[in-house]
């Protein structure tokens, strides 16, 4: 007899809760019942299985096998001495010895196998290990993925992706191989697991597994979090910092759902290499339709996660992301403005009812947040398709705008990507106006052919950009 | 009494077996054959399963041959036709085929249920067992990575030269093994120098047997061959710059031929080999009995390529001899003995190749290896080598300076090689391959990384005089096609084929893929016949005649539909039913689920419904010669027409994904066929896989424009009239989309996962059931 369990704790937003949710729907279809489903409703994850809620959380803390998840590439993932809490967590469930842990256990091995082969011993000096570190990064990856079993590999695809000699890091994970700043996914994970897990199944145990689960007040443990669980709201902005506060279970959850989110090799070894396809749904940010609170910073990136309202199976949710499929005309959606395209055409696979559009800024060093910056319903925008018409001559104008230009230009040409975005999701006759203003400032700004690192010298023709789309899309 | 296996090889080859090879045959599942050049290996892999297949019946069915280079490729295809002719058997009874790049392949498909020996280039097949066959039609990958992950013997000749594909050859082995196939397959790697760590990996984790010489070997007819003379003499040009190095090369060997003899330098690029033969040809142009000139390497087209092969083997009979220049080509395998060996260093692993091509039978007079040291080497100098496999080779030739380099000598000594952390096959990439995908817009897996060392990819290059419209060129034929690097096509004008439109679309260089057919306009030249590509503008090039005119395919295409005699539908179904039947019988299907082949016999009675679509009725009979004819037929429902091809109403229109909605519509009903014959249904073309989606800017269909569901040219509500099949009538069924969304009840993605998953069935099988319906598809439109 299937349950179904609303888990008042898993919502679509922010970020963090979003991956908790697919990580444990990822943990109920692969390790309970491979027939479970899920659907969002109302923003907050539903799962249908045979478990019901005293059953999942008898589940998730007896048995629970968490997935293999080391990043030896990092020097703060728990294999060097540099940081002891995470070293002794490895090093707890390497003893452990018990079923749950075995295929952790074992990944850790062969990570140090490997390693040891790069002569990277736990005790290095830290510069010497940072530089032997780096020069050996890619073949340390590449074996990881040649060796370890396949759980791991979800991982390491997860978190990096080889590309010839190159390293590719995907966007869900902070972009630099599960590493935010100095926050260690994998090292942080393996604490958070040896804390939890060998606390028992005790009542704090359980009260931390409530809070995650149905969002249940609970007092926190100091825990550092990374940038997925800050969303620039007042209680969440200053973590990252060592004594920050958080429930171990959301970190546990969020690692796991990162593990669904990983693109397919049609997606990172296709013909088309260009970065940001390594992290399925992600794309270059386009600044427009945020909230006030983060206009003016510079995005790394933006993440467009699928939300879906009738009961899906994992293998075909994996599927999904793995195809990740969100097109524009022929091509790829890469920026935001071609994802709300995607949203308002037929580019999206049918069955996503929205997106939930996160917006990743770097702020305070080399930390990130994930500001949570709308849903995005998936509907007819003939605004959108309308737009198709200067696609050619936009992707021109957004290449030209990538380089080392004046200023001027690239304003002039954000603000014209801006006014689309807002014309696109929403054709209002006033948006139609802004977009016409914007791109009328674009056509006649300050790079005529004189100018020689202009438009023009990059190869563009301002033809008339609206000689057919413009009467088309009158509003 | 049955051939013992001692008779069986003499009759087929003419001399008794070598022990060794005896060994091979009564072996059970070898994996690895490891016996120095020149000592039958060839011979030993094809008459054991020769042997294994045709009297002891316990092979499986094809042997795959994969070689690295196609030199070795014709030759070991030609050994196989004489073996086969010595056997007495008919080329019916047992087909060769050879697939190398532009290989016109189809036929070898059409048999699964036969006896076969396929030979090809690494890439070739390995790509095909990888579900995305170079220079394949995309839409039929299935069914080549179906036949060859079941029921096949693989054979990997030359490991050393394999690169990545060594790495990716073993994991598929294992992979087969934890996923399950239909019948047997099984893979030998062999060579004269194993590497067998790297036949080890996550998924293969036991080496397996290994066979190599045995003492009767070592004492025996082989003995004369395994210590044939090979003096090396070591020609110092450390001093020497790049640009000379043609020269040098070309002077050393001028210094050192004999007349009436074969002399061959080896070395490791193109652009010198091509150099130093240019240098010959200088040196050599006011000489009266110069001797003759030959530049071998792999960008020729295969014309080219067989001439200039058949003038570097071709026996010397006395005169002034010959010199070949040659890259890696003739490194390995080439059944050619010559008495001065040139090399430059190369990895040791190479060099004892090499120096197999140099007095190989032991009786040359006066036999004669210069190795050209250069001395150490930075990373750009060593390409394509890594400067470490050369160093390490530095040392170990030095060591042989003045000595004899035999066979023997050679397997005595053991150099290191780095093994280069190549990319790694892994489940996941295999379930991701086995979806040959809905996205047409360009967004292949590239399995490249899987099969060849990154400086060797390349594009499939051929020339034409074009005219005003280039997009609607015939297909290349393989005799047009040359390899060219990746990115060594210059600033030409490119042309590749646009399968969404069917037609053939200008293509910026850097946007070129590995594999693919890239058309370019003869008058840009770059190509000489005698030396091949340069990519020099200078070098003229004349373009072919296409020996085959094969049009490419594109997503609404449905070639065979309209190319053959009219046949009525039910006629056709009945007919593949047949053919289904014939297969199911004949294969036995070990390794199965039960009810496997019968929902391929299901699948093949009901596979063309869709057919009876207004849609595809109405472009049927838009192919009649005439209003009369067309009137005539008008009562009937066609599933072929004579015709030439037409385009349906409905762009992108898909007949089989009719058939399968028609029959999920109609579940529950008498005619309800279970998921897996409805996938093998839906599959049959190759266009529907794990999800049904619109092709690229696919709109509503016109005579449907509200249509809110749609994909492939069929749109929600859509009805299909009533239809007799072998198995009953069918009734009008309302076609349902709603599978195409994510979710549900019915969700078409959710089922081919589980068919995918289920470990009865999984990737390899489910596969191999695919190949049989299309078989039998093909066998029923003829």
């Amino acid at each position: 007899m299937a349950e179904e369990l609303r888990l008042a704790g898993c919502r679509s937003r922010p970020l963090a809760s979003y991956l908790k949710a697919l990580g444990l729907f990822r943990i109920v279809a692969r390790q309970a019942d491979p027939k479970a489903k899920a659907r969002w409703h109302a923003g907050v994850l539903e799962v249908s299985s045979p478990l019901d809620r005293a059953a999942l959380s008898e589940f998730l803390l007896e048995r629970y096998a968490p997935a293999p998840v080391v990043s030896p590439w990092n020097s703060g993932a728990g294999f060097f001495a540099s940081k002891p809490r995470s070293q002794r967590a490895l090093e707890w469930i390497e003893d452990s010895r018990t079923p749950r842990f075995e295929l952790l256990a074992e990944t850790i091995s062969t990570a140090r196998a490997i390693l040891g082969e790069h002569r990277l011993t736990p005790d290095l000096p830290k510069d010497e290990r940072d530089a032997q570190l780096k020069r050996a990064k890619h073949d340390i990856v590449a074996a990881l993925r040649a060796r370890c079993p396949d759980e791991a590999v979800d991982w390491i695809d997860a978190a990096v992706v080889v590309l010839g000699a190159d390293l590719a890091f995907p966007q869900a994970l902070g972009g630099s191989g599960g590493l935010d700043g100095n926050f260690d996914f994998a090292g942080n994970f393996g604490q958070a697991i040896a804390a939890t897990l060998a606390a028992g199944t005790g009542k704090r145990s359980r009260e931390l597994l409530a809070g995650a689960l149905d969002g249940t007040p609970v007092s926190l443990d100091r825990l550092s979090m990374g940038y997925v669980f800050r969303d620039d709201s007042p209680v969440n902005s200053p973590a990252g910092r060592a004594d920050a506060l958080g429930n171990p279970w959301d970190l546990i959850l969020a690692v796991e759902g990162s593990l669904v989110l990983v693109a397919g090799a049609a997606r990172t070894h296709g013909a088309d290499t260009e970065r940001a396809l390594v992290s399925p749904f992600s794309a270059r940010p386009t600044a427009a339709g945020y909230g006030s609170a983060v206009v003016g910073e510079k995005g790394k990136a933006e993440l467009w996660l699928p939300i879906w309202e009738r009961w899906t199976g994992l293998s075909e949710l994996e599927t999904l992301v793995r195809e990740a499929r969100a097109q524009v005309g022929r091509r790829r959606a890469r920026s935001g403005l071609d994802f709300v395209r995607a949203a308002g055409g037929l580019g999206v696979a049918r069955g996503i009812d929205a997106f939930e559009r996160f917006v990743v800024l770097e702020r305070s060093g080399q930390s990130s947040l994930a500001v949570p910056v709308g849903r995005i319903d998936v509907r007819p925008r003939p605004a959108a398709e309308a737009i198709a018409s200067i696609d050619r001559w936009l992707g021109q104008l957004l290449r030209y705008a990538a380089g080392d230009r004046p200023a001027a230009h690239r304003r002039a040409i954000r603000a014209l990507e801006q006014a689309l975005f807002t014309f696109a999701d929403n054709p209002a006759p006033a948006g139609a106006g802004a977009a016409l203003e914007a791109l009328g400032a674009v056509a006649r700004g300050g790079w005529q052919a004189s100018h020689r690192r202009g438009p023009r010298a990059a190869g563009l023709r301002f033809r008339r950009p609206l000689a057919r789309g413009g009467r088309r899309r009158k509003p | 009494m049955p051939d013992d296996f001692a008779s069986y090889f003499q009759r087929a080859t003419g001399r008794r077996p070598y022990d060794y090879q005896r060994l091979l045959d009564e072996a059970s599942e070898p994996a690895v054959l490891d016996v120095p050049t020149g000592s039958g290996k060839t011979h030993a892999l094809l008459v054991t399963w020769l042997h294994q297949r045709l009297v002891r019946r316990n092979a499986p069915r094809r042997l795959v041959y994969a070689l690295p280079m196609r030199t070795l490729v014709e030759q070991t295809a030609t050994v196989a036709r004489e073996l086969r002719s010595r056997l007495g058997l008919a080329e019916d009874e047992l087909p060769i085929h050879v697939l190398m790049g532009g290989e016109s392949p189809a036929d070898w498909r059409e048999r699964p249920e036969g006896d076969q020996i396929l030979v090809g280039t690494i890439d070739m097949l390995l790509s095909r067992a990888l579900n995305r066959g170079y220079g394949e039609n995309r839409f039929q990958w299935p069914v080549a990575f179906g036949l060859l992950n079941s029921d096949c013997r693989w054979v990997f000749d030359e490991v050393q030269l394999m690169g990545p594909a060594r790495g990716t050859s073993a994991q598929l082995d294992g992979l087969r093994r934890k996923l399950g196939v239909m019948g047997r397959c099984e893979t030998v790697w062999a060579s004269a120098t194993v590497d067998r760590e790297a036949l080890v990996s996550v998924d293969r984790p036991e080496l397996g047997p290994v066979i190599e010489l045995s003492k009767a070997d070592r004492s025996g007819d082989l003995a004369e061959r395994l210590g044939a003379a090979k003096p090396v003499e070591r020609v110092d040009l450390g001093d020497v710059p790049d640009r000379q190095l043609p020269q040098e090369l070309a002077q050393a060997l001028l210094d050192r031929h004999t007349k009436g003899t074969l002399s061959i330098a080896v070395v490791n690029r193109v652009q010198l080999a091509q150099d130093a033969f240019r240098h010959l040809e200088r040196a050599l142009k006011k000489v009266s009995d110069a001797p003759e000139l030959v530049v071998l390497h792999s960008r020729f087209r295969p014309p080219d390529r067989a001439a200039r092969i058949g003038e570097a083997l071709a026996p010397v009979g006395g005169g002034p001899g010959r010199i070949v220049v040659s890259t890696q080509v003739i490194e390995a395998g080439v059944d050619v003995s010559a008495r001065l060996l040139v090399t430059e260093t190369a990895p040791f692993s190479s060099v004892v190749q090499r120096l197999g091509r140099c007095n190989r039978t032991g009786r040359e007079p006066d036999p004669r290896v210069v190795w050209l040291d250069r001395g150490e080497l930075d990373a750009k100098r060593a390409a394509p080598y890594e400067p470490e496999d050369l160093a390490s080779a530095v040392a170990a030739l030095r060591e042989l300076e003045g000595e004899s380099a035999s066979p023997e000598r050679l397997a005595a000594m053991t150099v290191e090689e780095r093994r280069p952390q190549d990319s790694v096959l892994r489940r996941r990439d295999l379930l991701d391959l086995f979806d040959t995908g809905p996205d047409l817009s360009g967004m292949d897996v590239d399995v490249s990384r899987f099969i060849r060392p990154d400086e060797e990819r390349s594009v499939s290059v051929f020339f034409r005089d074009l005219g005003d419209d280039p997009a609607q060129e015939p297909a290349p034929a393989r005799n047009e096609l040359v390899g060219v690097p990746l990115g060594k096509t210059g600033d030409r004008t490119a042309w590749t084929f646009d399968y969404v439109d069917s037609a053939w679309r200008r293509t910026p260089a850097r946007e070129l893929r590995p594999g693919e057919r890239v058309m370019l306009r003869a008058a840009d030249g770059g190509y000489d016949e005698r030396v091949g590509w340069t990519g020099d503008a200078r070098d003229s090039v004349a373009s072919l005649e296409p020996a085959i005119v094969a049009d490419e395919e594109g997503t609404g295409d449905d070639p065979r539909s309209f190319a053959r005699e009219w046949m009525e539908l039910e006629t056709h179904l009945a007919a593949a039913a047949t053919a289904a039947r014939t297969l199911a019988d004949a294969v036995d299907g070990a390794g199965l689920p039960a009810g496997a082949l019968a929902a391929v016999e299901t699948a093949a009675a009901l596979h063309d419904i869709g057919k009876a679509h207004p849609v595809f009725q109405r472009t049927i009979l838009a192919s009649c010669g005439d209003d009369a004819e067309r009137e005539r037929r008008r009562d009937a429902t066609w599933a072929k027409s004579r015709g030439g091809r037409s385009r349906h109403k409905r762009r992108h229109f898909r007949h089989e994904l009719a058939s399968a909605l028609a029959l999920m519509a109609n579940g529950g009903g008498r005619l309800a066929p279970n998921d897996l014959a409805i996938y093998l249904i839906a599959t049959h073309h190759g266009r529907v896989r794990l999800s049904i989606r619109p092709a690229p800017e696919e709109r509503p269909p016109v005579d449907r424009p509200d249509a809110e569901r749609f994909a492939l040219g069929i749109a929600d509500g859509d009805v299909l009239p009533a239809q007799g099949t072998p198995l009953g009538r069918i009734g009008p069924t309302t076609l349902d989309l709603g599978c195409m969304e994510l979710g549900g009840e019915r969700s078409w993605t959710e089922a081919a996962c589980a068919l995918r998953d289920d470990p009865g069935l999984g990737p390899f099988r489910l596969a191999y059931l695919e190949a049989l319906v299309q078989v039998a598809d093909w066998r029923a439109g003829g």
